[in-house]
């Protein structure tokens, strides 16, 4: 259970990155995708900052030596984490210089789409809308029961599970369409 | 009607005791022109800049007013100063708000609430100017230095600004994405004919382009005119100044030349031609050069190595012998692997094959407490990332419980009068100081410095070379990883050029300044072709007073 929500997690990571997310939401919460954004930037920042710290602290015979306690391993990560927090201080003083500088605050926030909408990406939606519509309603219904942990176990073939398999094949049914255009646009010239 | 108008400015912080960072300032900058503003650190460059933004201007007391566009900045609201007066600010990493570089140029669009088809436009466009298009999509994680401060520049050229102000953007860039970011602004000063404020150590290469170059001291204007009279006037007040003026500058006045001061390297070597058609002296002697070297402090064997398993080779059979007692500079481009060498000498990284020998011994025979306790020591490049503590004493005080060896080394480092700062208060070049007290506080016999000379001004550079000099009178071996060629020919005793992660030749100063025509300093580009073996201005000058004495 446990890899598979880290399968699921690793999968949401993969597909939907943060520009996607900032547009997705952009228009509806301009503040807080922001936030999210800023968030996502930080963490792999710290993560850099913290190994530099610890090279440096190394280097002048500071960094956590072969036989060392555990407490003396606490304090030094005491320390570094105390470092790490004023140096992060610092920086958003400057961040946020920056943002005040380019008039953040100053009017309601619009967003930037770097994805549109097009004809095809409409009836796509619809299509998964409805799909996904029969299968809530299959679910209501009780036509629908599947389990997968431990083993896999589906009950007899019902149209809820049919809506379901429709909808969760929709981006492999893309993927051999691309791969189909491509061959045959290809295979013109 | 002037762009701004700065009229009888002061102002005090409220923690400076009463002294005033600004003193009566007053200034005028016309549409278009393009200004540099110089002095040394703490002058009140920056402070002087912040004014011109209300949102940017620290608290304090201030008198005096300022103009823009004939309006008083107070009357100007926060949505027009935001659009109309961009600011560049030093550090490129923390200016960033977003992770991708489209969103980030959009950012100041986004803020001032621009709908999608002027963004998409304004985007586009600035993205084609600055030669973007390429890296759109990227994360701002994976962007070089320089990168990161042209998309800096790029999200605020977006907003189309009338003026554009920059505080020391180059400080952290290596020389080449310096001189790119500067080139930049140049085209955006001379295309779109937006008014630019800029300040500056690197000197070098903007100050022949300006039409005005402004000289602050002590919060005052001390001197406001185009570029060539500035050169004079400061060498005729025997400023301090004087020694951050460009090469040919220097040469001019320093060999008492006559007629039109140069600026240009192309410019000196007129002058330098026309001057001394014939020199009867043309060469300086080159060092002498020891061959054997009986006891190296540091020698490197065919170092390998690689940051992950499939990753390129960073270092490709690195070898080298540091003799004791020297410092030794090593200098190439931008990553080459100079920093990966120290590291692997510290055993930050790990070479997979190859030998490190320190002082004979091999690196991993020592334990850690004796090779880092009075043997080996690195000054990383950002010297904050050695700061853990709240007040530099405190920071030296976890070295050592000694107070009078902290004494002695603040003394050395001259940061005694710093000692009771928070040291994120202190200026690059304070910084860089008390950095290097708090390495020096392990004793080391050889010390590693990585781009000790980066972000910081002139006179810092000249006190730090008196300290590097005095290290070495005390026996310590000094490795030193820098981009500054001048730096390195005027003090460092053997240059080794590194490239393609090898260290390819490695020479005194002057032959191997003196041999190379691209790669060398702006003194030997402007000399070489009547004097060889000149490498720093002080060369230069030396030679042309020889040359005058010979003629008398």
């Amino acid at each position: 259970m446990f890899v598979i929500m880290m399968l699921w997690f690793g999968c949401y990571n993969k597909v939907l990155t943060s520009d996607k997310f900032s547009s997705l939401f952009g228009n509806l919460i301009p503040s807080v995708s922001l936030l999210l954004v800023m968030v996502f930037r930080m963490v792999p920042n710290f993560i850099r900052k913290t190994q530099q710290i610890i090279g440096a602290r190394k280097s002048i015979g500071k960094g956590i030596s072969e036989n060392a306690t555990t407490k003396e391993k606490l304090q030094d990560g005491g320390t570094v984490l105390g470092a790490l927090t004023s140096w992060a201080l610092e920086g958003s003083v400057v961040t946020g210089d920056s943002m005040r500088a380019r008039g953040y605050g100053t009017a309601k926030r619009s967003s930037f789409m770097i994805y549109r909408m097009t004809g095809t990406d409409w009836i796509l939606l619809v299509v998964m809308l409805v799909l996904l519509g029969v299968t809530i309603a299959a679910a209501f219904f009780g036509q629908f029961a599947a389990t997968f942990v431990p083993a896999i176990d589906i009950a007899p073939v019902s149209w809820g599970l049919a809506a379901y398999t429709g909808y969760l094949l929709i981006p492999t049914a893309l993927h051999i369409k691309e791969a189909i255009q491509w061959h045959i646009s290809r295979s013109k010239i | 009607m002037a762009h701004f108008q700065i009229k009888d400015l002061n102002f005090a912080y409220p923690t400076g005791k009463g002294k005033k960072s600004l003193d009566g300032v007053n200034l005028s900058i016309e549409k278009g022109e393009y200004i540099v503003l110089c002095g040394k650190s703490g002058s009140g460059k920056t402070t002087l800049l912040r004014q011109l933004k209300s949102v940017l201007a620290p608290h304090g007391k201030r008198s005096g007013e300022i103009l823009f566009n004939g309006t008083p900045i107070e009357k100007v609201s926060q949505r027009d100063q935001s659009a109309k007066i961009g600011y560049v600010m030093q550090n490129p990493d923390d200016q960033i708000v977003t992770d991708k570089v489209w969103h980030e140029l959009a950012f100041g669009l986004e803020s001032l609430g621009c709908d999608q088809k002027t963004m998409r436009a304004r985007v586009a466009e600035m993205a084609c100017y600055f030669g973007i298009q390429d890296w759109f999509h990227r994360d701002v994680a994976n962007l070089s230095g320089g990168q990161k401060q042209l998309l800096n520049l790029a999200s605020i050229m977006a907003m189309q600004p009338e003026v554009l102000i920059l505080d020391e953007p180059t400080s952290q860039l290596d020389p080449i994405a310096a001189s790119d970011f500067l080139n930049t602004v140049r085209k955006i000063n001379i295309e779109l004919g937006t008014t630019v404020i800029i300040t500056e150590h690197r000197l070098e290469d903007i100050f022949p382009y300006a039409d005005r170059a402004i000289v602050m001291d002590g919060g005052k204007v001390i001197a406001n005119d185009t570029p060539r009279n500035i050169g004079k006037l400061l060498y005729e007040q025997k400023n301090d100044m004087f020694a951050a003026m460009p090469t040919p500058v220097r040469v001019f006045y320093g060999a008492e030349g006559s007629g039109d001061c140069p600026l240009t390297v192309r410019e000196g070597r007129t002058w330098l031609s026309k001057t001394y058609p014939e020199p009867t002296i043309s060469t300086l002697p080159a060092e002498e050069l020891d061959d054997e070297i009986e006891k190296p402090a540091l020698s490197l064997k065919e170092l390998w190595f690689r940051y992950e398993k499939d990753s390129p080779d960073v270092l490709r059979g690195v070898s080298a012998e540091v003799p004791t007692g020297t410092l030794y500079a090593i200098v190439g481009g931008n990553g080459a692997g100079k920093s990966t060498t120290l590291k692997a000498v510290c055993g930050i990284c790990k070479p997979y094959r190859g030998k490190v020998r320190v002082f004979g011994k091999p690196v991993e025979k020592y334990k850690s407490a004796e090779l880092f306790g009075g043997c080996l020591a690195m000054l990383p490049q950002d010297p904050k990332s050695l700061f853990v503590k709240k007040t530099v004493r405190e920071d030296l005080a976890e070295m050592t419980k000694d107070e009078k060896i902290i004494a002695e080394i603040a003394e050395v480092c001259e940061i005694e009068s710093l000692l009771g700062s928070h040291p994120y208060d202190l200026s690059g070049g304070e910084q860089q100081r008390a950095a290097l007290a708090k390495v020096l506080l392990t004793s080391p016999k050889l010390l590693l410095l990585d781009e000790p000379t980066k972000g910081i001004d002139s006179f810092f550079k000249e006190k730090l070379a008196k300290i590097l000099c005095k290290l070495k009178e005390q026996g310590i071996t000094i490795v030193m990883v820098s981009h500054d060629v001048e730096f390195c020919a005027k003090y460092a005793d053997m240059v080794s050029m590194f490239f393609d992660g090898q260290m390819l030749t490695t020479d005194t100063p002057r032959r191997f300044f003196g041999n190379n025509s691209f790669y060398t300093t702006a003194a030997n580009r402007m000399s070489r072709h009547v004097f060889s073996m000149a490498v720093t201005a002080e060369d230069v000058v030396e030679l042309c007073r020889q040359n005058v004495g010979a003629e008398v």
